[in-house]
């Protein structure tokens, strides 16, 4: 683990300890590391453009051929195209 | 002729060798990369097509082994061929008064469009906002001059919608004969 010194209130350290005190977490580190795993988990948002940003760079190196290929593979079926898209559409 | 308001499921048949319109819409797609013709579509088009991909990509075998990285770069790039193959992109921006009296309301002028095409015909939303995006299109563009789909449901009541959003529609292998195009 890494340790990182991080600068709080006096109010915020006061509520970590009452939390500690009441066993809610082992200790202050515990408490703000737990509190913001929970955090990151409940805002995948956060860190979407960042992902978006590495998807884009793989988008760039699919070459047209492993793309079209794709493409059959993922549209190959009965249906057609257009009800494909209709499905979509609610019909 | 030359120009035309691409459906979104014209350029998916495209990149669908078993579909029935595939040839049709690969000669429009070589058209177009060739500077013959031109397409404009909705942005409407843009998060269809990124749905169909996406829903697609998760129920086909290359969905079933989870590969997320994969579904996304490939809709990624598939968003990225629409956009090199379309021209104009018609958005659904703006804040006009709604066109119907009485109703106190601004909306975009595409919803108003679909909104009165909701009083000549019955669509469901997302075709009342196709028919309203290239009817739009055709009053800013006056050379567009066809609605190019494969859909079974605009086909079967093209007669009636024509007249409506005043453009011809037509399915891609009707806009290729019209055109004398060869098929590639």
């Amino acid at each position: 683990m890494e340790i990182l010194n991080v600068k709080v209130e006096e109010e915020i350290k006061e509520k970590l300890e009452r939390l500690v005190k009441r066993r809610a977490y082992k200790n202050k580190s515990e408490a703000v590391r737990k509190m913001l795993e929970e955090h990151f988990n409940e805002h995948p948002e956060l860190f979407a453009s960042d992902d978006l940003e590495e998807i884009t760079e793989e988008a760039d190196k699919m070459t047209d051929e492993q793309f079209e290929k794709i493409a059959a593979e993922v549209f190959k079926g009965p249906k057609t195209a257009a009800e494909l898209v209709a499905e979509g559409r609610g019909r | 002729m030359r120009q035309f308001y691409m459906d979104t499921n014209v350029f998916i048949a495209q990149l669908k060798p078993d579909d029935p319109y595939y040839l049709e819409a690969k000669t429009i797609a070589q058209q177009i990369q060739d500077n013959e013709i031109q397409a404009e579509t909705s942005v409407l088009t843009l998060v269809e097509t990124a749905s169909v991909a996406s829903r697609l990509y998760h129920a086909s075998k290359r969905g079933e082994k989870g590969n997320n990285r994969e579904r996304k770069a490939f809709t990624i790039k598939l968003l990225r061929r629409l956009t090199t193959l379309t021209t104009r992109f018609i958005h659904i921006a703006g804040d006009s008064p709604i066109a119907v009296r009485s109703i106190k309301t601004n909306l975009p002028e595409i919803f108003n469009e679909a909104i009165i095409l909701s009083l000549q015909t019955p669509l469901r939303t997302f075709d009342l906002m196709h028919l309203a995006a290239a009817k739009h299109a055709k009053q800013m563009n006056p050379e567009l001059a066809a609605f190019v789909t494969g859909d079974g449901e605009f086909l079967s009541r093209k007669q009636e919608l024509s007249k409506i959003i005043k453009i011809a529609i037509l399915s891609p292998k009707e806009y290729v004969d019209a055109l004398g195009l060869k098929q590639r």
